[in-house]
């Protein structure tokens, strides 16, 4: 019992690995306000290519070694970072758009009116919007994306 | 020394003693002038002067310390690597606006190829079967060219060059024939009505048929014998879907989806005989009756790694309303590097086809056949700096195992039975990049009655793959 509590006090010095949430974000201008976990895949895979508005929409996505995307893949896709996805009636796999930073994938999101993108929580501000996704926002506990 | 030596020395001496004498008394007088009291106060003021001289010399090296200090001071704020700092910040900036450009430029630019998309495919095949000569062939370029008019009109042609040569008669003789060409109308994402010439929805296969997208060369006996592969016509009908995963957010259903297409066209002719339906595709701008085919397709997407879909399809074959009937089933089902896809068709015809009052076809009572396929995909990590590997960010090889059969009756020609043929392939694939594809596959092959494919023979394929 002894060499238990001193296990959790000595544990218990430790800084505890905090997972960052990872924020969906959309120009502010979008009507749209959340998204279900099911319907961001589709669009990252290439199943629906507009938003209800009708207009195209533009995902953006980040290169394949960046940790955040495999996080996104693992999670949303269920997939490899690598993975190429074909959408139905067609040869050719669908397109996103790769930027480098989590800062120009703001700054793109911020200029793009039909543009999605995915950053760190800390890297949001109010140029563009977090999307509430599965009923959540980044900020809530419930929050599955981190 | 001599007399004149010694005068010499005598008038210098004078000489000296002489001026000695004569200033002796100036400087005696000189000393004794100043008092005790007025060389104190000489002293004194020498003193003061000096301690003034000091006095200013030391305030002058104070303002220069102080003014050294601050300096330090100042030094201190703004340490030796700030400047690196702010101008590694400044280039930071900089590297991220000229990003920030770029795909904005990008972004304009695919928006500009987002309205008019062309591509094509292109395959090269080579194969070896027993009894029959190795031969390569150069099969088909297909063009694509899609183009969306506005958020809501969508134009698209696929055009397939086979044999990628002439389209005279002789030895190089090829084809042209277009595979699709519609405009869709987009009302919402639930329907979108769609004309011109269509992919008949009956099956998976026939809608995927690209070659860059499939895992083996050869197509299933099924998918060329039973369902006509690739099989289109003109028509009109609408696709859609539609996405019902937010009623079921915390459950496994919660990327259940619903995609459809439903199509009313000229329809298989009466071409149909015990070798398949490959001859009754309906032509583009004839019909041999007046009655319309319908065909359609429902899948759903009902969980992730499961697609599961339905296929119909009625219609008459002749000029005196027989009718045919099909039904399809597929199915698509992947978890991590596993896939198991497979399909399987019917097709059953009303007997007695009477062509225009004259010579009564007969036609195979009933048609069917599928393949099953299970695909595993993997890569080495020891060939990443390999030919193999090197440049590329996801190389993948691709091991594939397809069972297939199709079973045709007899349609009362010289031959008697159905004919039956069956065919396991084994393959591996290798894709450097997701659209381009290297294949190779051994098939066994065995036949009963007449040969709808290949008969008996075994053989190698290899085809090499690419859409761009």
């Amino acid at each position: 019992m002894i060499s238990l509590i001193i296990m959790v006090v000595w544990l218990g010095q430790f800084p505890q690995a905090h997972a960052e949430p990872i924020a969906i974000i959309v120009h502010p201008s979008n009507p749209v306000g959340s998204l279900s976990w099911g319907e961001l895949a589709r669009i990252y895979k290439g199943r629906d290519k507009k938003w209800k508005s009708g207009k195209p929409i533009v995902a953006t996505n980040r290169p394949t070694d960046v940790e955040i995307r495999k996080k996104f893949y693992a999670y949303v896709l269920r997939a490899k970072p690598t993975q190429q996805f074909r959408p139905p009636g067609t040869p050719l796999p669908f397109k996103t758009r790769r930027l480098k930073s989590g800062k120009a994938t703001k700054k793109f999101v911020s200029r793009i009116p039909n543009a999605i993108g995915y950053i760190h929580v800390r890297d949001v501000d109010k140029t563009v919007k977090v999307l509430r996704m599965g009923g959540y926002r980044p900020s809530e506990t419930e929050y599955e994306l981190k | 020394m001599n007399t004149t030596q010694y005068s010499i020395a005598t008038w210098i001496g004078g000489i000296c003693l002489f001026i000695t004498l004569s200033y002796a008394p100036v400087l005696a007088a000189t000393d004794r002038s100043l008092s005790v009291d007025q060389r104190l106060q000489n002293l004194e003021e020498q003193l003061k002067r000096a301690k003034h001289h000091y006095k200013t010399e030391l305030e002058a090296l104070r303002k220069e310390l102080k003014s050294l200090k601050n300096h330090e001071n100042n030094t201190e704020k703004f340490p030796q690597d700030s400047s690196d700092t702010v101008l590694s910040e400044k280039v930071e900036e900089l590297e991220s606006s000229i990003e920030i450009l770029s795909t904005d430029l990008e972004s304009v630019t695919q928006t500009l190829q987002d309205r008019v998309k062309l591509n094509l495919y292109a395959t090269l095949e080579f194969e070896a079967f027993q009894h029959s000569k190795p031969v390569f062939d150069a099969r088909n370029i297909e063009l694509f060219a899609d183009v969306t008019l506005n958020d809501r009109l969508r134009a698209f042609a696929e055009i397939e060059f086979e044999r990628t040569a002439k389209t005279s008669s002789g030895t190089r003789q090829g084809e042209v024939e277009v595979e699709q060409g519609w405009l869709e109308f987009m009302i919402n994402e639930y329907v979108k009505p769609r004309a011109g010439v269509i992919l008949v929805p009956f099956g998976r296969f026939n809608l995927e048929h690209f070659d860059p997208v499939r895992d083996l060369t050869d197509r299933p006996i099924a998918m060329r014998r039973v369902i006509p592969v690739t099989w289109a016509e003109a028509g009109a009908g609408f696709t859609g879907s539609a996405f019902f995963g937010n009623a079921f957010m915390d459950t496994i259903f919660k990327n259940l989806s619903v995609e459809y297409q439903f199509f009313v066209m000229n329809g298989l002719t009466n071409a149909i005989s015990d070798k398949g339906t490959r001859s009754a595709r309906g032509a583009f701008g004839s019909d041999n009756n007046a009655n319309k085919a319908f065909a359609g397709r429902i899948q759903t997407n009902l969980m992730e790694g499961v697609e599961v879909a339905g296929s119909g399809y009625m219609g008459t074959y002749d000029s005196n309303g027989h009718s045919i009937y099909g039904w399809n089933t597929d199915w698509k089902l992947y978890y991590g590097p596993v896939e198991f896809i497979g399909e399987y068709a019917w097709f059953d015809l009303e007997q007695g086809g009477l062509q225009s009052g004259s010579t009564t076809l007969m036609v195979p009572h009933h048609l069917h056949g599928g393949y099953i396929q299970a695909n595993y995909h993997f890569w080495f990590d020891a060939l990443n700096d390999s030919f193999l590997g090197r440049g590329f960010p996801s190389p993948t090889f691709t091991g594939v195992v397809r069972y297939g059969h199709a079973r045709i009756n007899d349609d009362n020609d010289t031959g008697t039975g159905a004919n039956r043929e069956k065919r396991l392939t084994l393959g591996l694939n290798y894709r450097p990049v997701e659209n381009v594809v290297f294949k190779m596959e051994y098939q066994f092959n065995s036949t009963t009655n007449e040969s709808l494919e290949r008969g008996d023979n075994n053989g190698f394929i290899t085809s090499v793959t690419g859409a761009f």
